[in-house]
């Protein structure tokens, strides 16, 4: 149970690592980031994005919270063999 | 080579438009066609196996422009940033609609996220729609190549437009039409019983609107860019795709009348790619019209790739699109028939 939160902090931390410890080069010895950020782009629309999808990122944060831990308080339950029964929708 | 990569980008969008325009046509009548819960489960069934490999067309046709065509990439990128990352966000919201719903049963649940996958799906299609229109209608490109469009400014073509304009809405309607139909020919398709009575009916209504906008379009394209009929005089035999759409149109008319559900929906296809081809064949070779200066147009010779690159990259294209029509191919078999 305590191990549910590993993958994502170990999957975020070596994307920072990767990212961050790359600077100041965007592509390494070839490209710097400051040759790579586009002009046109308005730092207030950058910034609107971003806060776009952090906003739509906690709301996802949230919703995915609340579903897991109703999951496993629920428990596998009775049918735990027959998993697949209930599921309407078979996703690609 | 450098034509050959226009046509493959302009395959590969047509092929998005096609397959998961059925998708958010089937988002757009969610709310209206499926009134109970059982309906819009079934609704969601039609194209729960298939939309999110549908999606992937436009991931491989941004990739695919990104490899071919890398200037073009980096300034349409730039200058519609504002819509593309709306259009992500709605992307985003559309899936989450989706796939949240069967997670929780209550009716506030389900409603929010029918809600989600309905209103999401509407102005994918008016996006999706504008986007186009914007392409056909030109931007304002400086000598960089670059520029960047805010949403709106004065509502007019011309020099300096927004990304909504008179002309980019009548495109937004025209896409909205087009995919209702086109979700609703396949939901008929795909449903049987009062679902499959109501997807027909809708199909058969809108039908006039979508022959009327149609032609709105047209006279509304060629009074902006006339310059938009050189490719058609110089090769007079492209007057065949407008002819096939015009087809296409009757053809659709003709299998609803007789109620035939396959023959209708494939009318919708075959009207969806003729108006595509017949938008690429028009604009080619540009790729990005300047309204200020023609010199300035992006076109695929100053945007293109190395001939290197593009000759090797249709080797390893060619693979990954076989893996990809062989997965389709599976995919759609195995889901074939009505969703029960």
């Amino acid at each position: 149970m305590l191990c549910l939160p590993l993958p994502y902090i170990a999957n975020t931390a070596g994307w920072m690592t990767a990212e961050i410890g790359r600077q100041p080069w965007l592509v390494y010895g070839l490209m710097r980031t400051t040759e790579g950020y586009s002009k046109y782009v308005h730092a207030g629309s950058g910034l609107f994005t971003l806060l776009g999808f952090m906003g739509l990122y906690t709301v996802l944060a949230i919703l995915f919270l609340v579903l897991v831990t109703r999951e496993i308080a629920h428990g596998p339950g009775a049918d735990a063999e027959n998993i697949n029964a209930g599921y309407p929708i078979t996703v690609a | 080579m450098l034509f050959i990569w226009f046509w493959l980008v302009a395959i590969m969008i047509t092929a998005y438009v096609v397959l998961d325009g059925f998708d958010l046509g089937a988002g757009i009548l969610h709310l209206f066609i499926a009134r109970t819960n059982q309906e819009r489960q079934t609704m969601l069934r039609t194209i729960g196996p298939v939309w999110d490999g549908n999606e992937v067309w436009l991931i491989a046709g941004g990739g695919t422009l990104y490899f071919a065509f890398p200037l073009l990439y980096a300034s349409g990128f730039s200058g519609f940033y504002l819509p593309l990352m709306i259009v992500l966000w709605l992307l985003i919201l559309r899936g989450i609609g989706i796939e949240l719903r069967m997670h929780l049963e209550g009716a506030v649940w389900r409603g929010f996220f029918d809600g989600c996958f309905a209103l999401s799906s509407i102005l994918l299609a008016i996006f999706y729609g504008a986007a186009l229109g914007n392409v056909v209608r030109g931007v304002p490109l400086n000598k960089d190549g670059y520029f960047f469009l805010p949403l709106w400014t004065n509502w007019r073509t011309g020099a300096d437009p927004g990304i909504l304009d008179w002309y980019t809405v009548i495109a937004g309607a025209l896409a909205l039409l087009a995919l209702t139909i086109h979700g609703g020919s396949y939901v008929a398709v795909k449903t049987a019983g009062e679902l499959n009575q109501r997807a027909r009916r809708v199909a058969s209504l809108l039908w006039p609107a979508l022959v009327l906008v149609t032609l709105v379009s047209l006279w509304a394209t060629l009074s902006i860019r006339r310059d938009l009929l050189t490719n058609y005089r110089r090769f007079p035999v492209l007057y065949v795709i407008p002819v096939a759409v015009g087809l296409s149109l009757i053809a659709m008319y003709l299998h609803r009348r007789r109620n035939q559900d396959k023959g209708a929906f494939l009318s919708s296809c075959a009207y969806l790619i003729f108006m595509l081809v017949g938008a690429a064949a028009a604009v080619y070779p540009n790729l990005l019209t300047s309204t200020t200066d023609p010199a300035l147009n992006i076109t695929i010779y100053n945007a293109g790739s190395g001939s290197y690159s593009l000759s090797y990259g249709l080797i390893w294209w060619s693979f990954g699109m076989l893996l990809a029509v062989g997965y389709f191919v599976f995919i759609y078999r195995m889901f074939r028939g009505k969703v029960a």
